[in-house]
């Protein structure tokens, strides 16, 4: 949130590569406002599929369109297994799934998992220009980032389904009263 | 399609209402079934076998509509898949079974009236299938995905509608029935007893009903306040707080489509209440039953008008809150 400037470079880069139409946002940029005046601060949050630990639209979905990779943790959708009944829409907090009309059915950010695969980096990760958005494991971000917490401004209750998207406070303006992981500093630093 | 019919998922609007009605008829039909168990009589008989005929009618109504929604409806058996989490999954297994179930005691009444323990015992499967398959669709809106359904008046309000439509829809084919299938001095008796007991029935579905509602708009209004108060609005919720956004914007929709909830409180509530009053007393006072006919054929076209426009609200408030 502190190297977020809003340009919404990683959701074009993320609507480009997989050619979404124009209603398909996988990944979507935010902005709130945190914080009282003077001290008030305006925030933007860069967000798509949190992979959660207990994903709603997984345990929801009839068809079993979703799995959960066991070695990294990546929510995947299944567009052919899916018949477009919407539930996921309604179970995901986080507004994830969407469904394209065009199509019939749900699609979501499947966390590059091909790109994954090959040692690459998720399309948005590698079109930050601000480095603003990282991808790797979950205990790694809680080591290399001073305060790093579950919860952001508008972000829906994150405790509901474990999301694993974590968030680096601005170091100024108002600050997290709760959940802040403070990093054991580091040998030599 | 027009937005306002998307928005209040009138597909899912007609689905869950026509097949909580379908299971609120049976158990009226199976419970006059059981009544008669030790003392037969032809005439109720004749009037419960005539009611069955509104059972697959009602149940196919809905099931087609449960999957006009899907972006891809021929492949809806597929949602029978993941019975072991899903509670879509279930519903959708819940109520294919009471189809079939339905259409097996609608036979035993049709084809095989003798054979009366058989039917009851199917009945009585048919009823506990039934009423597992709503128990299902509550269940699919109680996710914290949407904070504005997941509470507990979800239960009253659906388990209501099913009390209220089905009799009622029994009843009107009571009153079809009587006079032209059955004849009008012989099935007088019987009419004038299940008068009495829709009666009954619909004052306590109201009173569920009533109370189902009042607690769900205690729910957003409250919810609602503390997500404007002056402290925290126009600011970004933060964790647990978020779910009160969510109720917040439910509250709005409520305010901006009141005439709906308007229609749902005087024809979903007052209009049951007020037909279980007026039956009692033209009863009471020895009225004609063809005013009493008119009055449940009338009551039960407000009612549904009512119903669907409370369940379209319902849908309506569920809106997306990130």
């Amino acid at each position: 949130m502190e190297k977020c400037i809003g340009c919404k470079c990683c959701e074009a880069a993320c609507k480009d590569f997989y050619r979404m139409p124009p209603e398909i946002r996988w990944r979507k940029v935010r902005s709130f406002e945190v914080g009282e005046f003077p001290t008030a601060l305006r925030v933007h949050l860069s967000l798509a599929c949190n992979h959660c630990v207990d994903p709603a639209c997984m345990k929801g979905c009839p068809v079993q369109a979703y799995t959960k990779r066991d070695k990294d943790g990546l929510v995947i959708h299944d567009p052919t297994a899916c018949i477009g009944c919407q539930y996921c829409t309604w179970t995901c907090p986080y507004g994830v799934p969407q469904f394209d009309p065009e199509q019939g059915v749900v699609s979501k950010c499947n966390g590059c998992y091909q790109r994954i695969d090959e040692g690459l980096m998720p399309r948005c990760v590698e079109s930050c220009l601000t480095g603003a958005l990282t991808f790797g494991k979950v205990d790694e971000h809680a080591v290399r980032q001073r305060q790093v917490v579950t919860e952001a401004p508008g972000f829906p209750d994150p405790s509901i389904t474990k999301a694993s998207t974590r968030f680096a406070w601005p170091l100024k303006g108002p600050q997290p009263d709760h959940q802040v992981l403070v990093a054991p500093e580091k040998e030599g630093e | 399609m027009a937005e306002w019919l998307h928005d209040a998922q009138y597909s899912l609007v007609i689905f869950t209402l026509f097949t909580q009605a379908s299971v609120g008829a049976f158990w009226v039909l199976l419970v006059s079934d059981f009544l008669k168990r030790k003392a037969p009589d032809a005439i109720q008989d004749a009037f419960t076998r005539i009611g069955t005929a509104i059972l697959i009618p009602l149940t196919a109504i809905g099931l087609t509509f449960s999957t006009t929604h899907l972006g891809r409806p021929q492949y809806a058996w597929r949602a029978l898949r993941h019975i072991d989490s899903s509670w879509l999954s279930r519903e959708i297994w819940g109520f294919s079974l009471f189809f079939g179930l339905v259409a097996l005691y609608t036979y035993l009444w049709w084809k095989r009236i003798g054979d009366a323990e058989l039917r009851r015992h199917v009945g009585v499967m048919t009823g506990l299938v039934g009423i597992l398959a709503v128990l299902s669709q509550i269940m699919v809106y109680q996710i914290p995905g949407r904070p504005t359904w997941n509470h507990p008046s979800s239960f009253l309000l659906f388990g209501a509608s099913g009390l209220i439509l089905g009799p009622l829809a029994v009843a009107a084919v009571y009153s079809f029935a009587w006079g032209r299938l059955i004849d009008l001095k012989s099935g007088e008796e019987t009419v004038r007893l299940s008068h009495r007991r829709l009666g009954l029935t619909l004052l306590s579905g109201a009173a569920i009903y009533g109370v189902g509602l009042l607690w769900r708009l205690n729910f957003l209004a409250a919810g609602a306040a503390a997500a404007l108060d002056p402290k925290v609005a126009g600011k970004a919720a933060v964790g647990s707080a978020t779910v009160k956004t969510a109720i917040a914007i439910g509250q709005q929709v409520m305010e901006q489509h009141a005439a709906l909830l308007w229609l749902q409180v005087g024809l979903g509530v007052g209009v049951p209440a007020l037909l279980a009053a007026l039956l009692w007393y033209l009863h009471r006072r020895g009225a004609g039953l063809k005013l009493c006919n008119a009055l449940i054929a009338a009551g039960l076209g407000m009612v549904a008008l009512g119903e669907l426009a409370g369940r379209a609200l319902y849908y309506m408030t569920g809106r997306p809150w990130f």
